[in-house]
C-alpha cells in the first residue's frame, strides 16, 4: 500500500517533468507549426548552465541562469536555422531539429563529458517529509510544486495576456490572425523562447534528482513526445492530461514490473495514434487519409 | 541538375577532407621485429566512462614504462583507442576495426561483462587474445568462456562468497532487499549472493530490477525498499548508475537506515556517492590503500601513477589494467613469440606477481585466481585528497578460497 | 510545341535505347563496387568495413524508397534491420548449426520482415507525417522490447554471438563466404587477399538491389508512387488507392532492408542488441539525408561517407559524431531551395517526359471518352445520384442539412447559394472527400455512402476543385496521363517492373482529356508555370480523363477573365452532351444561360429546384441571396 503511494506520488514528479517539456512542444507547435525534436535539447543545456552555476556561484542563480541561456539560444535558433521551417511539412522539420539535437548532444558530451553529473541542494532542503506512513524528499515535493506553480503562470499567460490570445487564435487559424494586423511573427518568436525556457528551467531544476548527462535531454524527449500525442497536439490541458497519464503509467509499471517501463508508453501511444489519432484532447485535425 | 551536383559536391569534398586529414598512409601490419599493436577497447561515454578513463590512464602508464625499457622482446608497444560506449555491437566493431585495419596482436579493455562477452567471442573467432578488464559477471569465464580470452578480475561468485563470509555472521538470518540491475551481470550477481546467504537463513524478501542501461530514477524501487523495511540493501549497480542510486537512496534516509551492500565498488563510485557511501559495505578485487603498504609492486605503481597523473590515485579497474600489460609482456617473453597459442600456453598456469600476492590464471576457464577484499566505507572527511581513499578493509578472501570449484563450471573451452 | 515522329520503328529504337542505358547503368554500377574496397584502402579503410558499407547501403536503398520516392519518415526501421538479422542468426542456431545454409537463413529473415513490415504497415500509413513516424517509432521500440526479454531466443542484451559461417551452397559446390580471395599484391590500394567473398556476393546484391530500385522508381508502380508523394489529394481523386502504395512501398522497404540486416548479421557472426535500437533507425536518416533521398546513389554514397567517417574518425577524435550531426545540419539546412522543395522535386529525371508518344491523327478511332455516355444511358432514365436526407455535422454546426437531392443522366445542373450555403461541402460528400454524419447518397441506385472517395472515382464520379489542384512539377501531359493510368489500372497494381508507357490506352485518353479542354497547346509545359485560367482548365481535364459518368465542377472559372470564362463555359456545355455535369457558380450569368436545371443551396438545406426561369422567379431564392430573413420564413 504504501509502496503504491510512494509510485503514485512518484509519477507525479515525473509526470511534472512530461508536462513542463510538452507544454512546450505544444505551444510551439501550436504557433509556428514546428515539430521540434530539438526540445530535449533545451532541456539538457539548462541542466548543464543550471549545473555550472550551481556549483560556481549558487543554486538561486542556477534557476535564473538556465531558462535566460536556453531562451537566447531559442532565439538564435529561430533567427538563423529554423526560420525557413516554419509551416514546412513535418517530415523535414523533424529532420533538421533531429540533427540539432545530435549536435547539441554531441557538444555537451565534449564540454562535459559523457558522465551523470549533478549538483547538491543546499542543506535545507536535503531533508525528508514524512507524509503518513512514508517519507518523501523533501526536494522533490519542492519541485513538484514550483512546476505547478510555473504552469499555472503559463497558462495565465495564454489565456489572459494580449500575447497569448494571439497564440490560441493562432493555433486555430494562423492566416487570419495575420489579415487581421497581430504580429504573430514576433508573438511566435516569443513563444519559441519561451517554451525553450521552461524547458531550460526544469533541467535546471530537476538535475539533483535525476543528475545530467548528455543524453537526458532525449531520454526526456520522447516520452514527452509521447505525452503530446496522447493528449492532443496543440492543446495545453491536452499536454497536462497526459503528462499525468503517461507518468503514473510509467511509474505504476515500474512498481510492478520493471523491465517493462519503458516500452509500455510506447504501447499507450500506439493505441491513441490507432484509435484516436488527434489524442484525447485534441483538435479533430486531417491525420487520417480518407 | 545545380543541386545534384551541390550535394554530390559536398558529400565527395567532406569525404576528401577526411581522407587527407585522417587516411595519410596505409596502416600496415606492424613487421614483427619492430613494433606491435595493442587495442584497448574501453567505455568513453555511457554510465562507465570513468572506469573507462581511468583505464586509459593505467594503460599508458604501463605501455611508456616498458616502451621505455625497450618494449617487449625489443619491439615497440603501439595503441589503437576506441569507445566501446558500453555497448556490445560498438565494441565488436572496435575490435573488428582494431584487429584488421590497426593490426593489434591483442585486444584489452572492457566495461560490462555484456560487451567482455561480445568482444570475447569476435577475438576467439580472430585468433587475438582478449585480457579483459572491468568484467565482473560469471560468464566471462564460465559460459561464454573462450580460449583466447583471459580475465584476471574478480567475478561475481568470488565477491559473493567474500562478502557472504564477512557478513553472514553479523547480518545472515536478517531481511535482504535487492535493487539489481537487469542485465547479465546484475542477474549474476543476484544469484551468487541469495546462494550463499539463503542457506544460511537469510531471507530476501523482494529483488527489484533496473532497466539497464538508462534508469535515472531508482525512486521507485527506493521507495519500496524504504516500505519493506530490511535489514540489509544489496544495490547491484555499478558506475554512474550506483553513484545516482546510492545518492538518491541519501534522499530517502535509506543510507541511515539500512545496512547497504554494494557488490562491486571503484574509487569514483565511492569519490560520486561522497558522504553517502560512508557505513556501505562491499568488494574490490584491489584497493591502493591497502596494497601499497603490502607489497612493494602496488607501491611503485601508486606513485607512479600518482606522478603521472597528479592527484589522482589508481582506481582498481587503473590497476587491473596495468597489470593487464605486464603480465602480457610475461608471458610473450615466457613464450618467446606473440604467436597466441604460445602465449595462452605461457599465461595458463604461470604464477606473477606484479601489484598483489602472488596469482595465476586457472588453465580451465582462463580467470585469474587472485585476492577479493571486503570493504566498507568511511566518512568523506577521513579520506584524504581527493577523497581517493574511501574504506577500511575488513577482510582480505585469498583467491584460492573464494573462487568457484573448477567442477561446478560449465565452461567448455575450445581446444588448443 | 514539339511531337515526337509517327511512326512505329522510333519506338523500338526507343526502347532498344532504354535497355542500353540499362546495361550502361547496371557496368557502371559493377564497376565502382569492384573499384571500391581498394579505393578505401589508401585511406585508411578495410575490407571488412567495404563488405559492411555494401550491406548497410541495401538497407539505406530501402530506407530511401519510402522517404525519398514514397514520401514518408520512418523512425523504426531498425525493426527490420535488426530483425531480419536475429531471424537469420536464430534459423540458422536452431535449425541448422551444423550445415548453416546462406539462403535459407536469409530468405526466412526476408521472408519475416516482410510478413512484419505488412502488419505494421497495415496500421500505420493511414496516417500522416509525424504521427506516422512516431507510430513507427513505437513499434520499433517495442519490438527492442520483445528482444531484450526474450532471453532464451535472442539472449537478451547480450545479443547472438558466435554464429557459425554461413555457407552458400551453390549447386554442387559449397561456397564458404569466408574464402579470402588469391594473393595479388596492387600497390598502394593493398593486397586483392584482403577480401573475401563475401564482398562479392553483398556487392553482387547491392548491383541487384539497385537495379531493382531503378527499375522499380521508373516502374508504373513507382510513377503512381510519386504521383502520390507529390499531390495526395489529388492523387486520390483521381483514383489511386494511396494508403495501398503506401503500404506496398513500406513492405518493400522493410523487406530490403530485412534482407540487409540478415546479411549483416551473417557476415558479422553477431547480433548486438543495438541492431534494433533507436539509433540505428536514427543512422539510417542520417545516411539517407546526407547523401541524398530521392536519388538512386544517395544512400549508398551517404552510407559509405558516414561509415567511413564513422570508423576513421571515432579511432581519432572523440567529436566524430559531433561532425556527423554538423554535416547532417547542414546538408538539409543550406541546400539552395529547402528541403521541402527537395522532397517535391522529381530528381531522377523521367525519361517518359522526353519520349512522347504519337498522336494517332486518323478518326477512325472512337472517342475513349463516348464510352462513358453509352454506359450511362444504357440502363434507361434512372436518376444518376440522388441523396436522401444527407447531411453533414461538424460539431453542431450543420454545414449540409436534410438534403434530398437528384440529378438525372445528361443534365447540367447548376448549384448556387450565397456564401457559407454548403456548396463545395456537398459537393465533398458527392465526391466522396468526406463522409456524411446523415442520410444517405445513391448512385445509379446503389449506395455509395460510406464508399471512399477512390472507389467512386472509378464508378465515374470525377471532380475538380474550387484551387485546382495538380501535379505541379510535371507537364500538363503528364497530370492527364497519370488520371488516365488511374484509370486504367485501376486503384491499385504492383507492377514493379514495366513502365506505363507500355499502355496505349493512357495516352490516347490523356490527350483527348487535353484536347477537349483546349490544352493540346501548352501540353509540354511545366504544370506549376501555367496561367491561372490554364491551371483551372488542367484540373477539369485531369478529372475528364478518368472518363467519368459525372462530372463534378467546383467553381470553374472562378478567377478567369471574362474572355476565358465564356470558352470555358462554351467547353463546358460540350462536355455535357456526352456527360452529366454539375457545377458550382457564383456567375448568374453563366448559370442562367449555361444550365438545364439549377439547385439552389441556402444555410445548408436544398432551398429551390427548378429551370432557370422558375428559380429567377422563385421569390425565396431572392430573398436569400438578398439576406436579412429568418430560417423560419424561408423553410417550406
Amino acid at each position: 500500500m504504501e509502496a503504491l503511494f510512494q509510485a503514485l506520488l512518484g509519477g507525479l514528479v515525473l509526470g511534472l517533468i512530461y508536462i513542463a517539456i510538452a507544454v512546450g512542444l505544444t505551444i510551439i507547435f501550436g504557433t509556428l507549426r514546428l515539430v521540434n525534436f530539438a526540445h530535449g535539447a533545451f532541456y539538457a543545456i539548462g541542466a548543464y548552465v543550471g549545473l555550472v552555476i550551481a556549483q560556481r556561484i549558487g543554486v538561486g542563480w542556477a534557476f535564473i541562469a538556465a531558462p535566460i541561456a536556453v531562451a537566447l539560444f531559442a532565439v538564435f535558433l529561430d533567427r538563423f536555422v529554423l526560420r525557413s521551417f516554419y509551416e514546412k511539412e513535418p517530415t523535414s522539420q523533424l529532420l533538421v531539429t533531429f540533427g540539432i539535437a545530435l549536435v547539441v548532444e554531441e557538444t555537451l558530451r565534449l564540454i562535459f563529458g559523457a558522465t551523470t553529473q549533478q549538483y547538491s541542494m543546499p542543506l535545507a532542503l536535503q531533508g525528508s517529509f514524512a507524509l503518513g506512513p512514508i517519507t518523501y524528499p523533501a526536494y522533490r515535493l519542492l519541485f513538484a510544486g514550483g512546476v505547478i506553480l510555473m504552469l499555472v503562470l503559463v497558462w495565465l499567460f495564454i489565456e489572459k495576456t494580449n500575447y497569448g490570445l494571439i497564440v490560441r487564435a493562432g493555433i486555430r487559424d494562423r492566416t487570419m490572425v495575420q489579415l487581421l494586423g497581430g504580429n504573430i511573427r514576433q508573438a511566435s518568436s516569443i513563444v519559441f523562447a519561451l517554451g525553450a525556457a521552461i524547458a531550460g528551467l526544469v533541467g535546471a531544476a530537476a538535475t539533483p534528482i535525476y543528475g545530467i548527462d548528455p543524453a537526458t535531454g532525449f531520454a526526456f524527449l520522447v516520452p514527452s513526445f509521447v505525452v503530446v500525442v496522447v493528449g492532443g497536439l496543440g492543446s495545453f490541458w491536452g499536454a497536462v492530461l497526459g503528462g499525468l497519464l503517461i507518468g503514473e503509467l510509467q511509474s505504476l509499471t515500474n512498481l510492478a514490473y520493471a523491465p517493462a517501463s519503458q516500452v509500455v508508453i510506447y504501447l499507450c501511444m500506439a493505441l491513441v495514434l490507432l484509435f484516436r489519432p488527434q489524442g484525447l484532447l485534441g483538435e479533430s485535425e486531417v491525420i487520417r487519409q480518407s | 541538375m545545380k543541386q545534384t551536383l551541390s550535394r554530390g559536391r559536398f558529400v565527395a569534398g567532406t569525404a576528401g577532407a577526411a581522407a587527407l586529414t585522417f587516411g595519410g598512409g596505409p596502416y600496415v601490419i606492424a613487421a614483427p621485429t619492430k613494433e606491435i599493436t595493442i587495442g584497448l577497447n574501453v567505455p568513453q561515454s555511457g554510465p562507465y566512462a570513468e572506469q573507462g578513463q581511468d583505464q586509459l590512464r593505467a594503460y599508458h602508464l604501463a605501455i611508456d614504462e616498458i616502451n621505455a625499457k625497450g618494449g617487449i622482446m625489443g619491439m615497440k608497444i603501439k595503441t589503437t583507442e576506441g569507445d566501446d560506449q558500453t555497448k556490445a555491437g560498438v565494441a565488436t566493431e572496435n575490435a573488428q576495426r582494431m584487429i584488421e585495419r590497426d593490426g593489434a596482436v591483442m585486444i584489452t579493455g572492457g566495461s560490462s561483462t555484456g560487451t567482455a562477452v561480445a568482444v570475447s567471442g569476435l577475438c576467439q573467432q580472430k585468433k587475438t587474445i582478449f585480457m579483459a578488464t572491468l568484467t565482473h559477471g560469471d560468464e566471462t569465464t564460465n559460459q561464454n568462456c573462450h580460449r583466447h580470452t583471459f580475465r584476471r578480475y574478480n567475478d561475481a561468485y568470488m565477491s559473493a562468497q567474500s562478502l557472504a563470509k564477512t557478513l553472514v555472521s553479523k547480518y545472515g538470518t536478517g531481511k535482504w532487499f535487492h535493487i539489481t540491475a537487469d542485465y547479465a551481470w546484475g542477474h549474476s550477481v543476484y544469484e551468487n549472493i541469495t546462494a550463499v546467504v539463503e542457506p544460511k537463513g537469510a531471507k530476501t524478501i523482494k529483488n527489484v530490477l533496473t532497466p539497464f542501461p538508462g534508469t535515472k530514477d531508482f525512486s521507485p524501487m527506493l521507495q519500496q525498499a524504504q516500505a519493506a523495511k530490511p535489514d540489509v540493501l544489496v544495490v547491484t549497480e555499478f558506475g554512474a548508475d550506483m553513484v545516482t542510486c546510492i545518492n538518491q537512496a541519501a534522499q530517502f534516509g535509506l543510507t541511515k537506515s539500512t545496512k547497504i551492500l554494494v557488490p562491486l565498488v571503484d574509487e569514483y563510485m565511492a569519490k560520486g556517492t561522497k558522504d553517502n557511501f560512508d557505513n556501505v559495505v562491499s568488494t574490490a578485487p584491489w584497493y591502493w590503500q591497502y596494497h601499497q603498504t603490502k607489497y612493494p609492486g602496488a607501491k611503485k605503481f601508486v606513485d607512479a601513477f600518482s606522478a603521472k597523473y597528479p592527484g589522482l590515485k589508481p582506481s582498481n579497474g587503473a590497476e587491473t589494467a596495468y597489470a593487464d600489460i605486464y603480465i602480457y609482456k610475461m608471458a610473450v617473453e615466457k613464450a618467446g613469440s606473440i604467436d597466441p597459442a604460445k602465449v595462452i600456453a605461457a599465461l595458463e598456469g604461470t604464477k606473477f606477481q606484479f601489484t598483489k600476492e602472488q596469482e595465476w590464471y586457472r588453465k580451465e576457464d582462463h580467470q585469474g585466481v587472485n585476492s577479493c577484499l571486503v570493504v566498507e566505507g568511511i566518512p568523506e572527511s577521513q579520506r584524504g585528497p581527493g577523497g581517493f581513499g574511501y574504506a577500511k578493509v575488513l577482510e582480505v578472501h585469498d583467491g584460492p578460497t573464494c573462487v568457484a570449484p573448477v567442477d561446478k563450471l560449465v565452461c567448455k573451452m575450445e581446444p588448443a | 510545341m514539339t511531337v515526337a515522329t509517327t511512326d512505329a520503328t522510333p519506338a523500338k529504337r526507343r526502347r532498344g535505347g532504354l535497355l542500353a542505358a540499362d546495361l550502361r547503368f547496371a557496368l557502371l554500377c559493377a564497376l565502382g563496387i569492384a573499384l571500391f574496397p581498394f579505393l578505401l584502402h589508401p585511406l585508411g579503410g578495410y575490407s571488412t568495413l567495404a563488405t559492411q558499407i555494401a550491406i548497410v547501403s541495401v538497407a539505406s536503398i530501402g530506407f530511401n524508397l519510402l522517404l525519398g520516392y514514397a514520401g514518408t519518415l520512418s523512425y523504426g526501421h531498425a525493426m527490420f534491420y535488426g530483425g531480419g538479422g536475429y531471424v537469420a542468426a536464430i534459423l540458422i542456431l536452431r535449425t541448422m548449426p551444423d550445415h548453416p545454409n546462406l539462403w535459407l537463413a536469409v530468405l526466412g529473415a526476408t521472408l519475416a520482415t516482410t510478413v512484419l513490415a505488412v502488419l505494421v504497415g497495415a496500421l500505420t500509413v493511414r496516417l500522416y507525417g509525424i504521427y506516422f513516424a512516431l507510430l513507427t517509432l513505437a513499434f520499433a521500440q517495442m519490438i527492442y522490447f520483445i528482444v531484450e526479454q526474450a532471453k532464451e531466443w535472442t539472449n537478451g542484451d547480450d545479443g547472438l554471438q558466435s554464429l557459425p559461417n554461413a555457407i552458400l551452397p551453390l549447386g554442387a559446390w559449397n561456397l564458404d563466404l569466408t574464402t579470402h580471395l588469391p594473393d595479388f599484391a596492387l600497390g598502394p590500394f593493398g593486397n586483392l587477399s584482403d577480401l573475401r567473398i563475401w564482398y562479392i556476393f553483398a556487392g553482387t546484391c547491392l548491383l541487384l538491389v539497385l537495379m531493382f530500385a531503378r527499375t522499380l522508381t521508373r516502374s508504373q508502380f513507382g510513377e503512381v508512387l510519386g504521383a502520390i508523394r507529390e499531390n495526395e489529394q489529388r492523387s486520390t481523386l483521381i483514383g489511386f488507392n494511396a494508403a495501398g502504395y503506401r503500404l506496398a512501398a513500406f513492405a518493400i522497404s522493410g523487406a530490403l532492408t530485412g534482407f540487409a540486416g540478415a546479411l549483416r548479421g551473417l557476415f558479422d557472426g553477431s547480433i548486438p542488441v543495438d541492431a534494433v535500437g533507436i539509433d540505428r533507425s536514427g543512422s539510417f536518416v542520417i545516411y539517407t539525408v546526407v547523401g541524398g533521398v530521392q536519388t538512386l546513389f544517395g544512400p549508398v554514397a551517404g552510407t559509405a561517407v558516414i561509415m567511413f567517417l564513422e570508423n576513421v574518425l571515432s579511432a581519432k577524435t572523440p567529436a566524430w559524431r559531433l561532425i556527423e550531426g554538423l554535416i547532417f545540419v547542414g546538408v538539409i539546412v543550406f541546400l539552395p531551395r529547402g528541403l521541402s522543395t527537395v522532397f517535391k522535386q522529381e530528381r531522377d529525371k523521367n525519361p517518359r517526359a522526353v519520349f512522347v508518344r504519337s498522336l494517332r491523327p486518323s478518326t477512325e478511332e472512337p472517342d475513349p471518352l463516348l464510352k462513358s455516355v453509352e454506359e450511362g444511358h444504357r440502363g434507361g432514365v434512372m436518376s444518376i445520384i440522388e441523396t436522401f436526407k444527407l447531411g453533414k455535422f461538424f460539431g453542431h454546426f450543420g454545414a449540409v442539412r436534410d438534403v434530398d437531392f437528384r440529378v438525372d443522366p445528361g443534365e447540367l445542373r447548376a448549384v448556387i447559394g450565397p456564401n457559407g450555403a454548403g456548396k463545395t461541402t456537398f459537393f465533398n460528400l458527392l465526391s466522396g472527400t468526406i463522409a456524411p454524419t446523415a442520410g444517405t447518397m445513391n448512385y445509379k441506385g446503389r449506395d455509395v455512402s460510406r464508399l471512399s472517395g477512390t472507389k467512386r472515382v472509378h464508378l465515374g464520379i470525377a471532380k475538380a476543385f474550387q484551387t485546382a489542384s495538380l501535379y505541379s512539377d510535371q507537364t500538363v501531359r503528364q497530370n492527364c496521363r497519370l488520371a488516365a493510368l488511374a484509370r486504367v489500372q485501376g486503384p491499385f497494381r504492383l507492377q514493379v517492373l514495366r513502365r506505363s508507357t507500355r499502355l496505349d490506352d493512357i495516352d490516347a485518353l490523356a490527350e483527348r482529356a487535353l484536347s477537349r479542354l483546349d490544352l493540346s497547346g501548352v501540353a509540354d509545359v511545366r504544370a506549376g508555370d501555367l496561367s491561372h485560367g490554364d491551371k483551372k482548365r488542367l484540373d477539369i481535364a485531369i478529372a475528364l480523363a478518368t472518363q467519368p459518368q459525372i462530372l463534378l465542377l467546383d467553381e470553374p472559372v472562378a478567377g478567369m477573365s471574362k474572355d476565358e470564362a465564356r470558352k470555358t463555359e462554351a467547353l463546358i456545355r460540350k462536355l455535357s452532351t456526352e456527360m452529366t455535369v454539375l457545377v458550382i457558380e457564383h456567375d448568374m450569368e453563366m448559370v442562367m444561360g449555361l444550365s438545364d436545371s439549377i439547385t439552389v443551396l441556402h444555410q445548408g438545406t436544398v432551398l429551390a429546384t427548378g429551370t432557370p426561369a422558375e428559380i429567377q422567379a422563385n421569390p425565396r431564392v431572392q430573398e436569400a441571396y438578398l439576406g436579412g430573413h429568418s430560417e423560419a420564413e424561408l423553410a417550406h
